[in-house]
């Protein structure tokens, strides 16, 4: 089976200087332990293992390292801009041509948004399988555990193939990525590392603003006492709400999703 | 027999890179091994490095080493709880090429030399620690093992270039027994202030830099203080006999927290942020500690050898670092073209430090270390100079102005200092430095 791995790189050490602008490190940047993990389930899952990069020239260094522990393929991707997920997802996509399995990393070094792999299944007709916490081969197939709300799980079984290619995104914690031998990386170092160039040269389109959780007008509370009113504010007595169980279609489920979204303030239009 | 290399280096700090250059350059196959995840990652120093001896090396070295300031102040500064007695020089001859000293972070510096290493055709091999020496049945060392799976690399010689207390050196029966008096650990702030606000409180413009050596200001742990500038950040640190820390029982960062709050050097970096902390032992007794520097197949150089100078007035590493790596490269070279890496091979190595500043410099200084980090010099006498000056430019009319052969005698009866110690000490302060 040929896997493929998609990573980000990013540079580390990152500090504020006195005029605010985010200075940082090319030589302390590396891939996450999400991204490691990614590697490490597709070499142990692969036949044949080919990871893409996109990002600034120093990401080769870590499709270097993937070569040392194994990778039989690179790509990298040239990208100076700072694309939006979709955009990412569209380039890599280009580059994952006959993968029947595609692993990313839950999360990059930076915490981006997370949302490559699902743009990157959308891309590709995939199906995905994303925030695992567990990936298990089982003969052709796939056995994962995925992570939910409230210390729940679900099992989710994936069956790859090439007709049918799946995207899976897993956590730091599934794996841990194996280091390399000494010949692996002597060899890395002046391997050929094939580069294309993404062609984005826009910048993550729409402002970038700080998180920040959505402000709710909240009545006073009532009650004579300070305590009831605290009671009331924190909802303590209150019962338990354990949220909507809901059974639709998925573009219903989508519509439901958003409307919620909406009522609870996260969407304004 | 075939081998992966012609020689390896282990470490890429100062000598590692410096003798990796030699090989590279003479066309010999070296492996350059490095435990951090780049050259000059794990690397600590307390201060100023001297470069002249990259001369040979890399000629105009001055015009692209990643240098922070060129030193043209030079402090002495005497500490006491109260009092602060400085000396200070100043030399503009120092701002320009081909200069004197410089401040530098070692992670750019040490970077810079292992690229020259590599542009020579050193094959750098990062984030890989040496865990031990392969040895032939009759004992020669012929490679080393990594911490890598199949992580084994044979070559003819090995140059340990791998820091104090060195794994390799030990492993081969080279050092000595260790003595805690031989060492010393130098901690470290750096503080960042803008540019201006150091050029102002230092009196320095442009490039130029401070350097302000400390006697006493180590809250009477035997040893010595620090000041340096770099463009933007401060270096504030201290060096601590381990034998008298341990017995103390202080933290050292305590007796740092100490230095920094003293009147002399407070406003100095005051309203600065404190980037890093850092800690580094330090092979302080030079000469007197040294461990055989050759054995079949094996070299060891820079801190490894305990190149380090503490010599009070003279406190020097980078530059005997940097000259015993390339020392031990020429040896190398000799050594295998010769086709004898055994120890008798590698006798051009020490001959050629014995030749050259590295060991004479040493052997002349070998009794400053303990000198200077005696009790006498560490508390008697700044204790009785500060009081001495102080009475000096006292003016406590209307009494008159008394000698200074009287508060001398005075002060020295004072602190308890016998005539006899104060000449033993002076005659061995005038047999190593003068």
């Amino acid at each position: 089976m040929l896997v493929g791995v998609c990573i980000k790189w990013t540079p580390g050490r990152p500090e504020v200087d006195t005029s605010g602008s985010v200075l940082t490190d090319d030589r302390f940047g590396g891939v996450s332990l999400a991204d490691q993990a990614a590697l490490e389930v597709a070499l142990s899952i692969g036949d044949q293992v080919k990871v893409v990069c996109i990002g600034p020239e120093a990401a080769v260094a870590a499709l270097r390292d993937s070569l040392a522990v194994g990778a039989t393929a690179v790509q990298f991707v040239a990208c100076g801009a700072q694309p939006s997920s979709r955009d990412v997802a569209v380039s890599l996509a280009q580059h994952l041509g006959g993968c029947e399995l595609i692993v990313c990393g839950d999360y990059s070094a930076d915490r981006g948004s997370g949302s490559v792999p699902a743009f990157l299944a959308a891309q590709l007709g995939a199906s995905q399988a994303l925030g695992l916490v567990a990936v298990e081969r089982k003969g052709t197939n796939l056995e994962c555990v995925r992570r939910l709300d409230g210390g729940r799980r679900e099992v989710v079984r994936v069956a790859p193939s090439s007709n049918s290619p799946a995207v899976i995104s897993v956590e730091g914690s599934v794996a841990k990525l194996r280091r390399a031998s000494l010949a692996g990386t002597l060899a890395a170092r002046s391997a050929n590392i094939p580069t294309a160039n993404a062609g984005i040269n826009a910048d993550l389109n729409g402002e970038i603003t700080r998180y920040r959780p959505p402000t709710r007008i909240v009545a006073p509370p009532k009650g004579n006492q300070a305590i009831d009113r605290i009671r009331a504010l924190t909802d303590s007595t209150a019962a338990k709400s354990r949220g909507e169980l809901v059974t639709l279609s998925p573009s219903e489920a989508a519509e439901r999703i958003i409307q919620a979204m909406r009522e609870w303030g996260y969407l304004t239009s | 027999m075939s081998t992966d290399f012609d020689a390896i280096v282990v470490g890429a700090g100062p000598a590692g890179s410096c003798a990796a250059i030699v090989l590279a350059r003479a066309g010999k196959r070296v492996a350059l091994i490095e435990r951090g995840p780049f050259a000059g990652s794990k690397n600590m120093y307390g201060g100023v490095v001297y470069p002249r001896i990259l001369d040979e090396l890399i000629p105009n070295w001055w015009e692209e080493a990643p240098i922070q300031r060129w030193v043209t102040r030079r402090s002495t500064m005497l500490l006491t709880d109260t009092q602060a007695l400085t000396i200070d020089f100043r030399s503009q001859n120092w701002g320009a090429p081909p200069y004197n000293g410089a401040t530098a972070y070692r992670p750019d510096f040490d970077a810079w030399l292992a690229d020259h290493a590599v542009a020579a055709g050193a094959v750098l091999v990062t984030s890989t620690t040496v865990t031990g020496l392969i040895r032939h049945t009759n004992g020669a060392v012929t490679g080393v093992h990594t911490d890598r799976p199949d992580g084994d690399l044979t070559a003819p010689i090995v140059i340990a270039c791998d820091g104090v207390n060195s794994f390799l050196a030990k492993e081969a029966g080279l050092y000595p027994d260790v003595d805690a008096d031989n060492y010393t650990l130098g901690v470290k702030e750096t503080i960042s202030l803008p540019k201006e606000t150091i050029d102002e409180r230092f009196a320095v413009t442009d490039r130029e830099g401070v350097d302000i050596e400390i006697l006493g200001g180590t809250n009477g742990v035997n040893g010595g203080g620090f000041v340096y500038t770099q463009l933007d950040t401060v270096a504030v640190g201290v060096v601590l006999k381990l034998s008298k820390l341990a017995a103390q029982k202080t933290r050292p960062e305590q007796i740092l927290a100490k230095l920094k709050a003293h009147p002399a050097i407070a406003p100095l970096i005051k309203g600065g942020e404190i980037k890093e902390y850092s800690a580094h032992v330090i092979p302080e007794a030079g000469y007197e500690m040294m461990p055989k520097l050759t054995a079949d197949g094996l070299m060891v150089a820079g801190d490894a050898a305990a190149m380090c100078l503490a010599a009070g007035i003279w406190l020097e590493g980078v530059n005997f670092a940097m000259a015993s790596g390339m020392y031990a490269g020429e040896a190398a070279v000799e050594a295998i073209e010769s086709g004898n890496c055994n120890a008798s091979g590698l006798a051009g190595y020490r001959k050629r430090l014995e030749n050259t500043f590295v060991l004479q410099d040493h052997k002349k200084l070998r009794h400053a270390p303990h000198l200077v980090l005696s009790d006498r010099v560490q508390h008697l006498y700044p204790q009785m100079v500060a009081n001495l000056v102080e009475r000096m430019f006292t003016v406590d009319n209307p009494k008159p102005k008394p000698g200074i052969r009287r508060i001398l005698k005075q002060e020295r009866k004072r602190a308890g200092v016998k005539l006899s110690d104060l000449a033993r000490d002076g005659w061995t302060g005038f047999r190593s430095f003068g």
